[in-house]
């Protein structure tokens, strides 16, 4: 019998105490300020949502990553996966009549089963906005630049924000037969640039050679201006054309927002087809691996909640990012006062005058005074005794980060 | 300074050659150290000898920036990263192989070191089998009636004739693959490119096996 397992916490799970506490909150709080700066409006939806409903937004291979359960009428629910479908629903049903563009964010904890990667956390933190109702490349701008300063003002050091178009790829493998694009997708999506090739090379008797040397150049374009014009060169069919123009129009506004060299655009990054439909995005950050952000436009997802309108939107990884971004030295630190019981009054008066100062104060009643030096040496303490000790005492107290030992009038132990 | 996780074991050998082969300049002690970092002479280089199934984990995590490694390491772990490259070394065949004259379709339980092609062979199949996975010496399975075949690499096939085996069928062949972190990918673009394009041409130019 495992007697100890009352302990621990599930699996995957992580707690936050303390300097690990702090040091998310005031992430968690200054992603969000900045959202509220550019006028995105905070929502919270439930954790649980109709599994009908959560299906719309996720690809049907990620079905087996949803964690159910049953309600008491026998109807399945599933702890949500993502925010962007409850949003969807939302906007669908609550906001009929708010006028569009919609500005909403949220930072809200989601959960995925995790399969066979057993390293990945089941509950991850997404703190993320959706545009909706916005169709230009400045909406996608728009999106990508609040990234790159949210990730700027947090002192991130060195980051990079991935952008592709869907579009792109799909004008691009148009003409190829479709069992064939889903494989070429797939490839992509996987980031398996060896089968992408040796799929292109087994198509040389049935596909036009330009077209595949093209699709061969495609995934390998990245970079900034240049890689524009490049992909310019490559594109054959008029959609195609049309996508290279809307990146382009996308850098001129990024360009705009100061931030294009922080972005970089890759012909190659394709993720979910089915759910993502234009201008899409990654995020990477030193010094991790993975991606700290993405994002992208997806158009038909609220026509499938009654509502057709335009999305675009982008989400950050809340516990990586806390891990990219430099954890900040206490300002204040808390006051801590011990009296024994005849100085309550004193103790506990000058206590609330520092909070309404803005210290951070803590009080504690000790048995004698004894004990109370006992503590002293250790920690920032200030004796109380018959004397209220005023400000100008405090301030310097804390400028020489000096601990005073003992006010005068107060006997020694 | 890049980094670069190297398979130990089976295709360091081949690696080392075709790292230098690229232009680039891995220290003579690489392969008889028991060192595990080292630096390339020439280039911002810095090599991490790590086991073949770790080289996914390193560099998925972004530990190492770029790493090589075996198709059957990176198939069974799916691992989140770019594969660049084909370096086609180190080519080996997965095979199904058991005794001489046996039925594949009365095969109910399976040894190997690779679930997920055992599993995908025999499920195309419609066939659903048990799985005994094990970490090495898997010919022994059938030999001791663990299991009535064996999925697992094969270079010259010595291995299987010395225990009285033979493939009954083969399931694809691996070769040595360049990967890369997708942070790495993004973050890194021209120095992993460059590496990129030298091992490239490398396996372009001079591959008479």
């Amino acid at each position: 019998m495992d007697s100890k397992r009352h302990m621990e916490r599930p699996l995957g799970m992580r707690d936050y105490v303390m300097d690990d506490m702090a040091h998310r909150s005031r992430v968690e709080q200054q992603v969000l300020a900045e959202f509220a700066a550019w006028g995105y409006r905070q929502l919270e939806t439930p954790v649980l949502e109709y599994t009908d409903t959560v299906l719309q937004g996720i690809h049907r291979g990620e079905e087996d990553q949803l964690l159910r359960l049953f309600d008491s009428s026998g109807r399945t629910l599933a702890l949500r996966p993502e925010m962007t479908t409850p949003v969807a629903r939302i906007v669908a049903r609550e906001l009929t009549g708010v006028p569009m563009p919609l500005r909403l964010c949220y930072s809200a904890k989601t959960y995925r089963e995790r399969g066979t990667r057993t390293q990945d956390p089941l509950e991850v933190t997404q703190t993320g906005i959706e545009l909706i109702g916005e169709q230009s490349p400045d909406a996608d701008a728009e999106v990508l630049a609040l990234m790159a300063h949210v990730l700027h003002n947090l002192g991130v050091h060195s980051f990079r924000l991935a952008v592709g178009h869907m579009g792109f790829v799909q004008a691009m493998l148009q003409n190829i037969p479709p069992i064939a694009q889903a494989d070429l997708r797939n490839a992509l999506v996987r980031k398996d640039l060896v089968a992408y090739d040796a799929l292109l090379a087994g198509m040389h008797d049935t596909v036009d050679r330009r077209l595949l040397q093209s699709l061969q150049d495609m995934p390998r374009i990245r970079g900034g201006e240049d890689a524009l014009h490049r992909a310019h060169a490559l594109a054959l069919t008029a959609d195609a054309h049309a996508a290279c123009a809307e990146l382009q129009d996308l850098w001129e506004a990024l360009r705009a927002y100061g931030i294009v060299d922080t972005v970089h655009v890759d012909y190659g990054l394709v993720l979910d087809h089915e759910y993502y439909t234009g201008i899409i995005m990654e995020g990477f950050a030193e010094p991790i691996g993975r991606s700290i952000c993405s994002g992208g436009r997806y158009d038909r997802l609220l026509a499938q909640f009654g509502r057709p309108e335009v999305a675009t939107g982008c989400v950050l990884h809340l516990e990586r990012l806390m891990t990219v971004v430099p954890s900040e030295e206490m300002g204040r630190k808390p006051i801590e006062i011990y009296y024994i019981d005849r100085e309550r009054n004193a103790a506990i008066t000058f206590a609330q005058r520092l909070r309404g100062q803005g210290y951070s104060v803590m009080t504690s009643r000790m048995r004698n005074e004894r004990d109370i030096s006992a503590r002293a040496p250790a920690r920032r303490t200030l004796w109380i005794a018959d004397t209220v000790y005023g400000d100008e005492w405090l301030t310097e107290a804390y400028e020489t980060g000096e601990i005073e030992p003992r006010p005068t009038g107060v006997p020694s132990c | 300074m890049l980094t670069l996780a190297l398979a130990k074991g089976r295709i360091l050998a081949e690696t080392e050659e075709q790292l230098r082969k690229a232009g680039f300049t891995p220290p003579e002690d690489m392969l008889s150290s028991r060192k595990l970092v080292y630096f390339d002479m020439s280039r911002e280089i810095r090599y991490l000898l790590v086991k073949p199934s770790d080289v996914p984990v390193w560099v998925e995590h972004g530990g190492a920036d770029m790493g090589i490694v075996g198709k059957d390491v990176l198939h069974e772990a799916e691992p989140d990263l770019y594969e660049l490259l084909d370096l086609a070394y180190g080519v080996c065949r997965v095979v199904v192989a058991g005794t001489p004259h046996l039925d594949l379709s009365m095969v109910s339980r399976v040894a190997t070191s690779y679930p997920r092609y055992a599993t995908d062979y025999f499920r195309e199949r419609g066939r659903q089998v048990e799985l005994i996975e094990l970490g090495g010496s898997v010919e022994l399975a059938p030999l001791i009636g663990l299991a009535d075949c064996i999925v697992d690499l094969v270079q010259t096939g010595q291995t299987l004739r010395d225990n009285g085996l033979v493939a009954l069928d083969e399931i694809g062949t691996v070769s040595a693959r360049l990967v890369a972190n997708r942070r790495s990918y993004q973050l890194r673009a021209p120095e992993v490119d460059e590496i990129q394009t030298a091992l490239r041409q490398a396996t372009q130019g001079g591959t008479s096996r």
